[in-house]
C-alpha cells in the first residue's frame, strides 16, 4: 500500500516537472499552448512549435532517458559490488569517454567541431575502457579487485586527459570543458531513437534478473547455495550497467552524482532492497531528478544556461542526504 | 542410501593439499556429522569442496550418486543447501526475505510463491519456532536468531544434504545446545544428512552420529564419537589444549595447581558437588580418604527450611558458615 502511494506521488511529480520543463526556458510557453500542441500539433506562434519540437521535447526525452539509465546503472553496480559508493562510472567508463573527446577536441579537430565527431570519439573511448574491464572481469573473481582496476584505469585516462588539457589552447579547452559539463541538449533529433533503444534494451534485459539480484545481496556463498552462477551473473551486471553508462556519457557527457545517489534515495523512500521495486523506482526517480536539474539549468526567465553537472551535484546532494538520513532514522525506530 | 560420498578426495588450494591421505567416506540419510579440528586444518575447505563451490585437487564427490560437476546450478540447490558463517545483513531486509530465498530455485523469474512454496516455508518456520522473527530486519536479530533464520532458509531448499560451516560459532552455550538438538531433529525427521564443522568437542561428542576428526598433523580419523574416544584417537584432536581432556566424562578437565588437601563430609548432593568445585577452584585437592591431620569441610542440609550450613574442622578450631562464599573466603584467608 505504502509503495503504491509512493509511486503515485512520484508519478505526479514526474508529470508536473515534465510540464514545467516544457513550459519554462529562455522563452515561456503557456501551458494551454503546450496542450494544444500535443492535441493538434498547432500553437498560436510558429516559433513556439519549433522550440517545442526541435529543442524542448528532444531535450526532455533525453533527460528522462539519461536519468533512468544512470540510476539503473548505479543500482546494478551497487548490487554487483555490494558497495554503497559504487556508481555508473566506478569502472572508468566516463574517463574513457573523456579521453576520446579530449583527443578529438584538443588535437585540433575543433574547427571540425561537429557533434557527431564528439559522439564517435566518446563512444570509442568508453568502449575501449569497457572492453578492458570485461577482459579483466573474466580473470578476476574478486569484485573488490575489479573495482580497484576500474578506479586505476580511470586514473590513468584522467591523467592523460590532464596532459592533453595542459597542452591545448583556449578555444580547444573551452570546447572540451563545455562537453565535460554535460548537457541533455546535445542528442540530435535523428539519433534520439537510437539513444532510446540503446537505453531501453539493457534496462529491459535487467528486469528478469531482479530475483537473482535480490539473492546477490546476501553474499556470494549464499548465492552459490541458492544455485546462482555467480560468474555469469557478474558478467551480465557489468555488461548491462557499463553499456548504460557508456551510452549516456557518449550522448550527454559525463553526468555525475545522480547514478550513485538515486538508488540510495529509492532505498530510503521505499525502505526496501527488493529490485522488483527498486528498478521501477530508480527509473522514475532518475527521470524526475534529471527533469528538475534541467529545469534549474535553464533557469526560467533568464538566458543563462548553467552547467548541468554543477546543477545535479549542488541540487542533488543535499536532497539525497536528507532523504537517506530520514530513511535510516525511520528504520532504526 | 549413500547421500554424500567422497572418493579418493584430496582438498586444498593450488596443488597444495591439506591432508596426507586422500579421503574416502560416505554418509547416509538421517546422519548428523561433525567435523572437528583446530583452526586452519581445512574444515571449511573440505566443506566448500563437498558443497561443490571449490574444485577438489583430485578425486570425486557424489551427491546421491551424481557428481555435482554435471548438475546445473539450480539442480544443485535442490540437492544441497549451504549455510555460511559469513552471511551479510543488507539494510531494509527482513528475516522473511531471507527465508523466502530458500525457494529461489523453485520459483519463476517473477519470484511468485505458489501455495506449495508457502506451505513449505510455513512448516519450516513452525519447526524452528521463528514465527515471531519473520518481519524483523536482519540487523536487529541476535546471532542466534540470525543463525536460525539462515537454517530456515536452507531447509526451505528441501535439499537432502545440509552443510553448515561453524553454525555454533557465535552462539552462547544454551543456544548451542538448542541448535544441536534442532539439527538432530531435522536430520531424523527429514531423513537428510547434516554435515557441520565445529570447535565444540563436548557438544559434538554428545550429538553427532559420525565425527570426522582433523588432527594438527594433517591426518583425519573418522568414526562414531564413542569409538573415537575408546580408541584414544580423540586425543589427536590437538596436542596441547586437550591433554587435560577427561576421557571418562567427555569434558575438559579443569586441572589446577592444588597444593593442599581437604576432606568433605556430608550427604551426596548438589551442594557437595559444587562445594568440591569451589574448593578445587581456590586450590584444594579434595581427598577421598579421611585422615586426622587434614581439615574437614562439613555440609549440613536442612531440607525443611531449605538452608545449608557449611563448617570447617581443623587443628586450629571449628567454624560455621551460612554460605559457601563465606566458607571459601575463610579458607582463602587462613592459607594466606
Amino acid at each position: 500500500m505504502r509503495n503504491v502511494f509512493c509511486f503515485l506521488i512520484l508519478g505526479l511529480l514526474f508529470i508536473i516537472l515534465f510540464l514545467l520543463d516544457l513550459r519554462f526556458g529562455s522563452v515561456d510557453i503557456p501551458l494551454s499552448e503546450i496542450k494544444s500542441y500535443f492535441l493538434g500539433g498547432e500553437t498560436s506562434k510558429d516559433t513556439w512549435s519549433i522550440i517545442l519540437k526541435e529543442i524542448r521535447i528532444p531535450r526532455i526525452v533525453t533527460a528522462i532517458l539519461a536519468g533512468a539509465a544512470l540510476a539503473i546503472s548505479g543500482l546494478l553496480m551497487q548490487t554487483l559490488f555490494r558497495n554503497p559508493l559504487a556508481g555508473p562510472y566506478v569502472l572508468g567508463i566516463s574517463s574513457g569517454a573523456s579521453l576520446g573527446v579530449a583527443l578529438w577536441t584538443l588535437f585540433g579537430f575543433v574547427s571540425f567541431s561537429s557533434i557527431s565527431g564528439q559522439l564517435v570519439c566518446a563512444a570509442i573511448g568508453s568502449i575501449a575502457v569497457f572492453s578492458v574491464i570485461l577482459l579483466f572481469s573474466r580473470y578476476i573473481s574478486d569484485p573488490t579487485v575489479l573495482l580497484l582496476i576500474g578506479f586505476l584505469l580511470g586514473t590513468v585516462t584522467g591523467g592523460i586527459v590532464s596532459l592533453l588539457v595542459y597542452f591545448s589552447n583556449t578555444a580547444e579547452l573551452e570546447s572540451f570543458l563545455i562537453w565535460s559539463f554535460g548537457s541533455f541538449g546535445r542528442v540530435p533529433k535523428e539519433q534520439l531513437m537510437l539513444f532510446a533503444v540503446g537505453i531501453s534494451l539493457p534496462i529491459a534485459i535487467s528486469l528478469p534478473f531482479c530475483k537473482t539480484m535480490n539473492a546477490f545481496l546476501m553474499g556470494p556463498q549464499m548465492a552459490l547455495s541458492l544455485g546462482i552462477s555467480i560468474d555469469r551473473m557478474r558478467m551480465l551486471l557489468i555488461l548491462l550497467s557499463s553499456s548504460l553508462a557508456a551510452i549516456v556519457t557518449v550522448f550527454c557527457g559525463p553526468i555525475g552524482f545522480l547514478g550513485i545517489a538515486v538508488p540510495h534515495l529509492c532505498r530510503a523512500v521505499f525502505r526496501t532492497q527488493n529490485h522488483f521495486i527498486l528498478i521501477p523506482a530508480c527509473i522514475i526517480c532518475g527521470a524526475i531528478f534529471c527533469l528538475l536539474s534541467d529545469l534549474i539549468a535553464h533557469w526560467p526567465g533568464s538566458q543563462i544556461k548553467l552547467p548541468l553537472n554543477a546543477v545535479t551535484a549542488t541540487l542533488g546532494a543535499p536532497i539525497v542526504m536528507i532523504a537517506i538520513l530520514q530513511g535510516n532514522r525511520k528504520v532504526q525506530r | 542410501m549413500k547421500l554424500l560420498e567422497a572418493k579418493k578426495l584430496v582438498v586444498g588450494y593450488d596443488q597444495c593439499n591439506l591432508h596426507d591421505d586422500s579421503l574416502d567416506f560416505y554418509w547416509k540419510t538421517g546422519q548428523l556429522v561433525c567435523l572437528l579440528g583446530p583452526n586452519g586444518v581445512g574444515k571449511s575447505t573440505l566443506l566448500r569442496t563437498l558443497a561443490g563451490f571449490q574444485k577438489p585437487i583430485s578425486g570425486n564427490i557424489l551427491w546421491q550418486g551424481t557428481n555435482p560437476k554435471n548438475l546445473k546450478p539450480y539442480q544443485k540447490a535442490t540437492m544441497m543447501a549451504f549455510v555460511s558463517p559469513h552471511s551479510l545483513s543488507p539494510p531494509h531486509m527482513c528475516a522473511y526475505d531471507v527465508i523466502k530465498l530458500g525457494r529461489y530455485a523453485f520459483t519463476g523469474w517473477l519470484d511468485r510463491l505458489e501455495t506449495e512454496d508457502e506451505t513449505i516455508i510455513n512448516e519450516v518456520v513452525e519447526q524452528l519456532e521463528i514465527g515471531h522473527l519473520l518481519f524483523r530486519t536482519l540487523d536487529s536479530l541476535s546471532d542466534g536468531e540470525r543463525q536460525r533464520v539462515e537454517i530456515a532458509r536452507s531447509l526451505c531448499q528441501q535439499a537432502k544434504i545440509l552443510i553448515l560451516d561453524e553454525p555454533t560459532a557465535f552462539l552462547d552455550l544454551p543456544h548451542k545446545v538448542q541448535l544441536m538438538q534442532t539439527l538432530q531433529t531435522i536430520c531424523r525427521e527429514r531423513q537428510i544428512c547434516v554435515l557441520m564443522s565445529s570447535h565444540d568437542l563436548d557438544l559434538s561428542l554428545g550429538w553427532a552420529d559420525q565425527i570426522l576428526l582433523f588432527s594438527q598433523f594433517r591426518q583425519i580419523s573418522q568414526g562414531i564419537p564413542e569409538h573415537l574416544v575408546l580408541s584414544g584417537e580423540i586425543l589427536k584432536f590437538s596436542d596441547e589444549a586437550y591433554e587435560n581432556w577427561d576421557l571418562s566424562s567427555g569434558y575438559l578437565k579443569l586441572t589446577r595447581k592444588q597444593s593442599k588437601s581437604i576432606v568433605i563430609e556430608g550427604p551426596d548432593s548438589l551442594q557437595k558437588t559444587w562445594t568440591q568445585r569451589g574448593l578445587e577452584r581456590i586450590g584444594y585437592a579434595v581427598s577421598e580418604s579421611i585422615s586426622d591431620d587434614l581439615p574437614i569441610v562439613t555440609i549440613q542440609i536442612d531440607s525443611e527450611q531449605q538452608t545449608t550450613k557449611w563448617g570447617v574442622r581443623a587443628n586450629h578450631g571449628k567454624y560455621e558458615f551460612s554460605s559457601i562464599e563465606k566458607l571459601l573466603n575463610h579458607l582463602q584467608a587462613i592459607t594466606e
